[in-house]
């Protein structure tokens, strides 16, 4: 049975809908990436989700609990657990160690086993020797690890990432692409981002532009589309548009994304 | 106009950076190097917001000890930087705040929102009320208002999408050819495609500068033939369906 489910989605801020008649059903486990340009209404949709945003039309259920039932409320944020672009805006507390503590701490777990669950995600995370750290010390890329660190310990069974790698050199984002390999086996991993390069490791993409899903299919589907990627406004790569020239003269040549996809390509 | 450091040196929070110099000139330079490398402090250290330890900072053959105007920084994140009440009085707040008056500084707001793309319709609404990438571009305008002729830029294209992107490139050409000296601390390798010269860090330490040759013109050498997107695909295609066959 599909954990998360939506039907007929709507949503507005105020001025006209952000978010149009969006349907989707995601099972357990995946990894989706819900793509699309700043306003396309991705944020918007996993918000929804995520229970930040009060769902007034359409359908959302999270493992069967809708979330216009306010008794499920509280058990559906359980589930949640959600990184945030900007590391800084979730930190609570000065101490790496204390900060990822204080969400199952908050949620009543007891000593031995926030101790157990914190060792754990920092040592998922690469963290284990900052463990007494102060947090402002951390690198960016440290930092956003830290976040995640934070969420795993609350045991999530959906993770949300709000553009999670936008901040990170393309060293810390080989770690980070390493850790969710390790997430994905149990969990739904949902990446919200703008940034075609974050959706290489996805089983699926979800394509937002002006409100609406106006694609769904696999990396390989939707990848080779350039020209539907850069209409939705999404940052097209030098290699993609060479590949998609490459593709036009009727040669396949698969996703390609960056100049490793292209020099692979080529020079195998 | 050049920005040099001589032998400088600052430290903070037991991270140090010793002995750096270098000079950069008219032209787009960046600077790279994993998170925690530096780029952020050395941004610091050429615009004067942090006390050097050593060393001193020269702007065009003159030292400075102080923030100086002709220099501009635009921090990650800059639309954290609004703070007014609508878009227009936040662009015009630098040229108000030096003494202009507010209809020169008005007008100089608007020239400077056309071409960074913000919808007229919004320049007298809450700059909170815009698009995140909207943000970003006023924010940035409320910088280059002032024709700085130095741009410090740390990490100005993450979040941006498409649009913002090809926007932010625009910017880039206009500042090249104003001949402004632009140092860009960043993780965007297609940033390289538009630039000049590149300085990597490492620990607090500059490890390499050295110009800049557009991965697009080496893959044009690499496969015999001109340097646009077109011959490039044409000739891959054809060694891809030689290699078939």
């Amino acid at each position: 049975m599909p954990q998360i489910v939506a039907e007929d989605v709507s949503f507005s801020y105020g001025d006209g809908d952000v978010l149009s008649h969006v349907s989707l059903a995601i099972d357990h486990p995946s990894f989706v990436v819900f793509l699309g340009a700043n306003g396309s209404g991705k944020s918007t949709f996993v918000h929804l989700l995520d229970g930040l945003l009060p769902l007034k039309r359409g359908e959302i259920a999270i493992n069967g609990m809708s979330l216009k039932d306010r008794n499920a409320l509280y058990d559906i944020r359980k589930e949640i657990g959600i990184v945030f672009q900007d590391p800084d805006s979730q930190f609570v507390s000065p101490l790496l160690y204390s900060d990822v503590a204080f969400g199952p701490e908050n949620y009543n777990v007891d000593e031995k086993e926030v101790e157990k669950r914190v060792d754990e995600s920092l040592l998922l995370t690469g963290l284990e020797a900052y463990k007494e750290r102060l947090i402002q010390t951390l690198s960016g890329g440290e930092k956003e690890r830290a976040q995640l660190a934070g969420v795993l310990a609350l045991d999530p069974s959906i993770l949300i990432f709000d553009e999670a790698f936008s901040m990170l050199d393309s060293n810390e984002e080989r770690k980070l692409r390493s850790y969710l390999s390790s997430l994905r086996e149990n969990r739904i991993l949902l990446m919200i981002t703008h940034d075609i390069r974050a959706t290489l490791d996805a089983d699926r993409i979800v394509l937002f532009s002006d409100g609406r899903i106006i694609a769904d299919g696999t990396p390989s589907e939707i990848l080779q589309d350039t020209e539907m990627l850069r209409e939705a406004g999404i940052r097209v790569t030098l290699p993609a548009m060479i590949a998609a020239e490459i593709r036009k003269l009727g040669i396949e040549t698969g996703p390609v994304v960056t100049k490793d996809d292209l020099e692979a390509l080529l020079w195998s | 106009m050049e920005l040099r450091l001589e032998h400088a040196s600052f430290s903070n929070d037991g991270f140090r950076m010793s002995d750096i110099s270098l000079s950069i000139d008219s032209g787009i330079t960046l600077l790279t190097g994993a998170c925690g490398s530096g780029k952020t402090t050395l941004l610091m250290m050429l615009s004067s917001l942090v006390p050097l330890e050593s060393g001193f900072l020269m702007l065009d053959s003159a030292r400075i000890v102080a923030h100086d105007s002709r220099i501009g920084i635009i921090f990650q994140f800059p639309e954290r930087q609004l703070f007014a009440t609508t878009v227009i009085s936040d662009t015009s707040y630098a040229l108000r705040a030096r003494g202009e008056g507010k209809k020169e500084a008005e007008e100089k707001a608007r020239c400077i929102l056309r071409e960074m793309a913000i919808d007229e319709n919004k320049w007298y609404e809450s700059p909170f009320s815009l698009s995140g990438g909207e943000r970003r571009r006023a924010a940035i305008a409320g910088i280059l208002i002032s024709e700085p002729d130095i741009v410090l830029m740390d990490e100005p294209t993450v979040g941006l999408d498409g649009f913002g992107y090809q926007c932010f490139l625009e910017i880039l050409k206009k500042l090249k050819k104003q001949r402004k000296t632009v140092l860009i601390a960043t993780h965007d390798e297609e940033l390289y495609e538009c630039s000049d010269r590149t300085i990597a860090m490492e620990n607090g330490r500059i490890i390499s500068d050295s110009p800049n040759t557009p991965w697009l013109l080496s893959l044009s050498e690499r496969l015999a033939t001109s340097c646009d997107i077109s011959a490039i695909a044409k000739k891959a295609a054809e060694m891809l369906k030689e290699r078939k066959l």
